[in-house]
Order: structure tokens, then C-alpha cells, then sequence
């Protein structure tokens, strides 16, 4: 009898991409569902209008260039994409800016590239950098979460609808009533006016450990993260290193001058520190891919998100610190290598 | 006495957990097959240089006749596995990774079986000197069983003297495998008694035996033929199941921490490691008289009837080893695969027409259940599990960036030749890349460019000598002209003023008459 011959090995490989990417949606499940409590049902728009974008951009970036669409499609990386987007983008967020900001993301971020897995920067990340510096006023409409009362009126279904596709909500004063600046905005402007922290931390928005809701919209994303290490689609590397690496620098800063500089609790569950830590700094292409390198690469995001938050121009610098790092992936990736068998050298 | 199983303590960088699917072999007992329709044995069957065959066709042979010399340092006898008349000797499809067809003996058999004669009186090893241990094993063409087939001799032969250990590989990691586990459930006294030959002969102070724990029934027979022997020198070791833990290098380090550094041996660091199979072949050697003519393969996987673990004699023909087995499952190959080894590191056969070779430890029948046909491949992104299951600690992502681009520099400043090419990359790729296949390629290339280059020096260091060469012969002729038109000058010159003189005196002696 006659066979077909291949070449070894032949065993049925265990993964495969979309299982991966599966399991990032599902980690993000929880956080999303704290998010619409805490933040009404804007995200959720957001999300639906950057997915479907997103793979419209999508089937359009492969059709132009003649590759095949659908398993370019089902491996669900361009969703995990405008997931994470929307996951940037403030609650109330017109529609033309969540489908602008996957388009930067899709077609220029990641097929001008070269498609999956030969882009250089966080498609995602990018585009939110594209989105604050294009459209400043348009990605701070931030609502005070769910049990703070700041005086402002609650914005219903239909208002984040009308907001949404409209881009404004009845007259031109009813935006004013619902908005709100973020913790870490306050932090910055208030500390700007020479205020301290004690002084700071007694505003409404800010929680027991970093500002109200998004310290549980954050609990959970770090649940969402877990689960990612426990069935091993991240390992422990990156988010360790920008966790510990952000903590022990706000933790230096701290106790040398507690008024000014706040403390690591408040900087790691405020704003999107371990969404980062778990989810953005994670995504294997643009990450560093040795176990040292991922450290370091880890360390370098931890850093950023400090030094630009403190002393930068933006309150929250998650974007900035991931893309500054991205550039330095090649020469970590070469700098860092594991010492291969027996090329350890002989004392 | 109760014999101690120890853990292994240290472990090699990465690994993977994989189904043993062992079980579906280690039902029965090994079975015996009985002499074949006929026997094809090629003259390579080891590593090193290819045997020479020392009969002719229409030769009467006898069991365990040496029918093919071995050629040099590193190479191995071949035997006839029964009595029979020799029918052909020429190239016939052999179950090799790269070669198709290669020189074979053909032997019908008479059905006799009749032994050659050997030595009467069984022998005590305990009697023998090294050299005389060291000549069986080589006479009896005697090769690892475990599926490099390096000559034994070979490697027994330098490792006189500062062995720290002798390590007997048990390990048996890939999946459907299972012909040392029953080798050593059956014949665990042999293997011991092998080990102590070994140990006579190497005159190292400790043995490590070290299985993987998904053996408990082997173990424990080791065990209790260790508790019989009583010798204190054999340590049993049991190890994690992980992929792939029997490879030499892992299972080095698994025991002993140490790395082998690149070029080296494991003899280098001290160590002499052989598969429990080669153990009893020695043993049966040197015990027994028997030439390597037969071993037990695994005849498994979802295609064949009744997979089990058969003893054959080497040269049956795969065909006749898949009937004894009850044949196929289905008469259709269209989407079986026939494997030599197992599922990661195994060689996919065209054709079950090719014979049993020493090399088979595994007969891999394997359908859609088994493997998969090779998928589409995606784009890396560079997820690094590559990297995580890596036992040799390399990062195949970055590899297969240089291996498919060609920059082989790059692809060894990334250090591809440590590479084992045991497939746990591959396994876990989440974008299904045939990672080992491209750094196969790669390696080809390479070695293929360091040949070249080798012989392109060659002919250029041939090429300047012979200008060399010729520009002294052109020199010494053109010195030799120089020397000969000068002395020509000379005597040109001398004749010239030869004459002038004469010429000089015609002169002056006219000169006086016209005065």
C-alpha cells in the first residue's frame, strides 16, 4: 500500500488563533459588564459600531490586496482590536470618531504593515493616540460613574443613542449637565492649582483605592487577566513588570513627598494601568517575545505610564508609554536573547 | 533491602504535555513473530559508513552469519536474521528520512532456521576482559536501539576511564511508543544483568536508570529485579512526563543539571547514556552469543487491527508486520500515514514495501484520529509559545523569520543549530507554521553552504598552488632562457670580439702594406 508522506511532526497542533483570541474577548467580559453599570450602556454602542467597522476595514485592507478574507476575519484578531479601542474610548462617543479610530487602526496601524503579526505598533493604541490628538475635546466626555453624585443629570439608552449618532444630546448646554473630567484629570489639574493630595482625594469621584467604579471595572479586568495566565494565552512577564515597575516608582515618589505624588494604589487602579498590564501590553506582535525581553519591555511601559502621567502633557498615558515601548521591541529582541543549550559559557 | 525510587531533581527549559496513548500497545505481552516470506536487509542501517556485503547471490546463509562487514571507525556489522539462500543484493526501497532506496540483501529463508556455529558453554561476562566485551559488541553489530543507531563500539570504547555515571534511558517520552516500557516489563532482569556488564566494562561507580512516571508497571519491575540483584550501584530514577524528557541532552540535564556544550559529548562531561534496548542487546551479546537480528517494535495507531509490541526479526517486511498485527483497519491510504517512530520526530513512509530496520522502534499506522494533515499556515504573531515549550532554550519565532527569509547568518547567530528538531514548537503554533520543517531546510542550506564552501577553498587553494606551480616553472624557464640567452650573449660577444680582433689585426697588418 501506498501513503502520502509529510514531514514531521504529525501530531494535531493543540491551538489555534482564534481560540486565542477567544479567550482575550471572554477575559474582558466581566470588566465590560462593570463598565455598562458603572458607565451606562455607551461602551456597548462603541463596541458594536468598532467591530462592525473593524471588519469591514478589515475584508477591505485584504480584498485590496488579494488575500483571502475569511480566515483573516474568523481569527477574530481585528475584533479583539475594536474591542480594546472601545474600550479606550470615553462612554459618549460620536460615531464617526469610533469608525475613524478602527480604520486608523485597521488600515494603517495594521495592513500598511503588512497585516497580522508585522505591525510594529498596537493597532488599538495607536489609533486612540490619533483619536486624543485629532479630536481632544471629543475624547474627554467622561460620565461621573454610577453613586457619585456630582450634581449631574444620568443619560438614558436613547440619549446615548442620540449622542452617539447626533453628536450632541438635546440643546447645547444638556452635554455640560451629564459630563465629568476624570480622577486622573482632576489629579492633574488640581495638583496644578497647588493642591494636595489629602485635598484632592476628598472630591467625590475617587474611591478607597483609585477613583470610584473604575477601581471595580479595574478589579475585574485584573480577573479577566488571571484567567488569561491560568489558561496560558499571556504569561506572567509583561503584566508583572508593568505592575511592579509602576508601583515601585509611585511608591518612591510617594514617600518622598506624599502631597504631591500619589500613591501606588491610586495609580495602578485608576485609569487603564492594568488594562494595560493585562490585555494591551500583552498583544504577543508588538511585544518583546524572549522571557527577559518581555520584562524589560515591561518595565520600560511601567516607567512611561508614571513619567508621563506625572510630569507629561496628558493625565493618563497608557497609549504613549505602549507605543514609545513598541519602538523599542527590535532592539530589545536582540539585545535579549535566552542562552541557548549548551552555549552557556564555562567559568 | 528495599531500593530507593528517587525523583529526578533538576528540568529542562520548556516541554510539553502530551497524550501518552501508550495503552492502546501494552494490552498483550510482546508477541514473537514467526520467520517471514522473506527478509531485506540493507547494508545501512547505522550511522557512520555503510557495511559491505560479504556473501553473494545464490549463498547458503545461517542464522547469525555475517553477511555485511563493517567499513572504518564508526559503522556496524549486519547478520542473517535466519537460514536461507541469498536471492539479491541491490537497491530496494529502504524506510529512511532521506534516502529512498538503498543497497539491500534479500534473503528467502529455508524455514529451518539453523544457527550458525557458536561457543557451546554458556559465558560469564565476569570472566571477560574489556577488549573481549568491547569485540561482541561489535562483532554482533550491535547499534543504539533507540532510534540514532550509532554504533555501540563506538561509544563504549572511549569511555574507559573517569565516567562520573553510566545513565540507562527509560524515558520513552513520545507518544504511542511503547516498546521499551514492554521490554522493560518482560525483561527487566536482562537489563540489569546488562547493566552490570556495562558497568564491569566502563568501571563507573554509579548507574542511573531513569523512566518516565508514566510507567508505573515498568518501574516497579525494575524495581523488584533491582531488589533481586542486590547491587548497590544501580540508582532508580523516576521522571516528569514531558516531552521530550528522553532526549539525550534533556534527560542529562533532567538528572544532572549539566548542559553539553556545543560540539561536545555527553562522554565529554562523563557520561555514557544508552536506551534500555541497546542494555539488552549487549546483554544478549554477550550473554547469548545473538547478534543484533531482531527487536521489538510497536506496531500501533488507530489504523492497524490489534496494535500491540511484536518482536521480529530484522528485514521483515513492514507489509508482513501489519498482517502479524491483524493488517488494516481500512483498505484505503488515501488519509493514513505510515510513521517510522513516533508522531513528532518519526519519518512519514511512501510505502509499506520497505523492511524492519534496527532504527524502527516504532510502526505508526496512524489515521485522521492520530494526526492531522498539514494545515494552512498563518501569519506568526509572535505569541513566544514557541519560545515557552523550547527544551533548548532558542527562540523559534525569530528563527523561522531567518530561516524563511534565507538570512542563515542571522538564523545561526540565533544559534539554529541547537536546535533538536523535536517538534514541541510546532505542536503548540497557534498559526499551525511548519516550524520544524523550515529550520530542517535551513540547516540543509547551511550545511550544504559550509560543504560548498569547503570545497570551493579546496579548488581555490588547488587552483593557487597549481599557478604557484606553473609561475615557478614559467620563472625557473624564463631563468633558465635569461641564464642560456646570456651565456649566448657571451659567446655572441666573444666570437664578436673574436672577430673585431682578428678583423683588428687583418686591419693592422693591411694598414703597414698601404703605408
Amino acid at each position: 500500500m501506498y501513503f502520502k508522506v509529510l514531514s514531521s511532526p504529525f501530531l494535531k497542533p493543540k491551538n489555534n488563533i482564534t481560540k486565542v483570541m477567544l479567550h482575550v474577548l471572554l477575559a474582558l467580559l466581566p470588566a465590560l459588564i462593570a463598565y455598562i453599570w458603572y458607565f451606562g450602556w455607551g461602551i456597548f454602542f462603541n463596541i458594536i459600531i468598532a467591530c462592525l467597522s473593524a471588519i469591514m476595514f478589515e475584508a477591505f485592507a485584504l480584498k485590496v490586496q488579494d488575500k483571502p478574507i475569511i480566515p483573516a476575519i474568523t481569527d477574530l484578531s481585528a475584533i479583539v482590536t475594536a474591542v480594546l479601542l472601545a474600550f479606550a474610548l470615553p462612554p459618549l462617543c460620536a460615531w464617526w470618531i469610533t469608525v475613524f479610530g478602527t480604520g486608523f487602526a485597521i488600515l494603517i496601524a495594521k495592513h500598511l504593515y503588512g497585516g497580522l503579526g508585522y505591525n510594529i505598533f498596537n493597532p488599538a493604541m495607536a489609533a486612540y493616540v490619533v483619536l486624543l490628538i485629532s479630536f481632544p475635546k471629543e475624547m474627554v466626555v467622561w460620565l461621573a460613574p454610577r453613586g457619585v453624585d456630582l450634581g449631574l443629570e444620568t443619560v438614558s439608552v436613547a440619549q446615548t443613542i442620540e449622542y452617539i449618532f447626533r453628536g450632541a444630546i438635546g440643546n447645547a448646554y444638556a452635554l455640560d449637565a451629564v459630563t465629568s473630567a476624570t480622577p486622573l484629570d482632576i489629579l492633574k489639574t488640581d495638583l496644578g492649582g497647588m493642591q494636595t493630595m489629602q485635598e484632592i482625594k476628598t472630591h467625590p469621584l475617587f474611591g478607597s483605592m483609585g477613583g470610584h467604579g473604575w477601581e471595580w471595572i479595574n478589579n475585574w479586568l485584573a480577573i479577566g487577566g488571571f484567567y488569561l495566565l491560568a489558561v496560558k494565552v499571556i504569561r506572567w512577564h509583561i503584566p508583572a513588570a508593568v505592575l511592579v515597575s509602576l508601583i515601585c516608582i509611585a511608591t518612591v515618589f510617594n514617600i518622598y513627598d506624599p502631597g504631591h505624588y500619589a500613591k501606588a494604589t491610586f495609580h495602578v487602579f485608576t485609569g487603564a494601568a492594568i488594562l494595560c498590564a493585562f490585555f494591551i501590553a500583552t498583544d504577543p506582535v508588538t511585544a518583546a517575545t524572549s522571557n527577559k525581553g518581555r520584562v524589560i519591555y515591561g518595565i520600560g511601559i511601567g516607567l512611561l505610564i508614571y513619567i508621563i502621567r506625572t510630569w507629561g502633557g496628558y493625565p493618563d498615558a497608557i497609549a504613549f508609554a505602549v507605543l514609545l515601548m513598541n519602538m523599542c521591541v527590535p532592539l530589545i529582541d536582540y539585545y535579549f536573547k535566552p542562552i541557548a543549550y549548551g552555549h552557556k559559557k564555562i567559568k | 533491602m528495599d531500593i530507593l525510587l528517587r525523583e529526578a531533581e533538576f528540568q529542562f527549559p520548556g516541554g510539553i504535555d502530551l497524550p501518552a496513548m501508550k495503552e492502546i500497545s501494552t494490552n498483550d505481552r510482546i508477541r514473537i513473530m514467526p520467520i517471514p516470506s522473506q527478509l531485506i536487509l540493507p547494508i545501512k542501517q547505522h550511522a557512520g559508513l555503510t557495511a559491505k556485503a560479504i556473501v553473494n547471490v545464490g549463498d547458503q546463509v545461517l542464522k547469525g552469519q555475517l553477511i555485511a562487514e563493517l567499513q572504518g571507525e564508526v559503522s556496524a556489522n549486519i547478520h542473517a536474521p535466519t537460514s536461507g539462500i541469498i536471492v539479491s543484493i541491490g537497491p530496494y526501497p529502504v524506510p529512511h528520512a532521506s534516502a529512498q532506496v538503498s543497497d539491500c540483501i534479500r534473503i528467502i529463508p529455508d524455514g529451518k532456521d539453523v544457527w550458525i556455529e557458536r561457543p557451546v558453554t554458556p559465558r560469564h561476562y565476569q570472566s571477560l576482559s574489556n577488549q573481549e566485551i568491547i569485540n561482541v559488541v561489535r562483532d554482533y553489530g550491535i547499534v543504539g536501539l533507540g532510534g540514532a543507531v550509532f554504533p555501540t563500539e563506538a561509544k563504549i570504547k572511549p569511555s574507559n576511564n573517569n565516567l562520573k555515571a553510566l545513565i540507562i534511558n527509560g524515558a520513552e517520552c513520545e507518544p504511542y511508543i511503547s516498546c521499551d516500557d514492554m521490554l522493560m516489563r518482560e525483561y527487566g532482569e536482562d537489563i540489569i544483568e546488562g547493566i552490570k556488564i556495562l558497568l564491569q566494562l566502563t568501571g563507573a561507580p554509579r548507574c542511573i536508570f531513569a523512566i518516565e512516571n508514566n510507567k508505573p508497571t515498568a518501574i516497579s519491575i525494575i524495581r523488584e529485579a533491582l531488589r533481586d540483584s542486590a547491587d548497590l550501584r544501580i540508582e532508580l530514577f523516576s521522571l516528569p512526563s514531558l516531552y521530550p524528557q528522553g532526549g539525550e541532552k534533556q534527560l542529562l540535564q533532567s538528572l544532572t543539571n549539566e548542559e553539553i556544550p556545543k560540539g561536545k559529548l555527553p562522554l565529554d562531561l562523563g557520561y555514557l547514556m544508552l536506551n534500555v534496548g541497546t542494555v539488552k542487546a549487549i546483554r544478549d551479546a554477550v550473554m547469548e552469543d545473538q547478534p543484533l537480528i531482531s527487536r521489538v517494535v510497536t506496531v500501533t495507531g488507530d489504523g492497524v487491527m490489534h496494535p500491540q509490541n511484536v518482536m521480529a526479526l530484522i528485514g521483515t517486511p513492514v507489509i508482513e508486520l501489519i498482517d502479524f498485527c491483524g493488517g488494516y483497519k481500512s483498505k484505503s491510504s488515501q488519509t493514513h500515514q505510515l510513521i517510522m517512530g513516533g508522531p513528532l520526530m518519526g519519518v512519514s513512509l511512501p510505502s509499506d514495501a520497505v523492511p524492519l530496520v534496527k532504527a524502527m522502534n516504532c510502526l505508526l499506522v496512524a489515521s485522521p484520529k492520530d494526526t492531522q494533515p498539514q494545515l494552512e499556515p498563518k501569519a506568526c504573531i509572535r505569541c513566544g509559545e514557541c519560545s515557552q515549550v523550547c527544551p533548548a532554550n532558542l527562540l523559534p519565532q525569530q528563527l523561522y523569520w531567518y530561516s524563511k527569509s534565507k538570512n542563515y547568518v542571522e538564523a545561526e547567530r540565533f544559534n539554529l543549530s541547537a536546535c533538536i528538531e523535536c517538534g514541541a514548537c510546532d505542536y503548540v503554533c497557534p498559526s499551525h507554521i511548519p516550524l520544524v520543517q523550515y529550520f530542517r531546510h535551513a540547516k540543509g542550506e547551511i550545511k550544504e553552504r559550509q560543504e560548498q564552501k569547503i570545497a570551493s577553498d579546496i579548488a581555490r587553494e588547488r587552483f593557487e598552488y597549481r599557478e604557484q606551480r606553473l609561475q615557478k616553472i614559467a620563472d625557473e624557464r624564463a631563468a633558465k632562457l635569461a641564464a642560456k640567452k646570456s651565456g649566448m650573449q657571451n659567446k655572441t660577444q666573444t666570437k664578436k670580439s673574436a672577430i673585431d680582433e682578428i678583423m683588428q689585426r687583418a686591419k693592422s697588418k693591411k694598414k703597414p702594406e698601404e703605408n
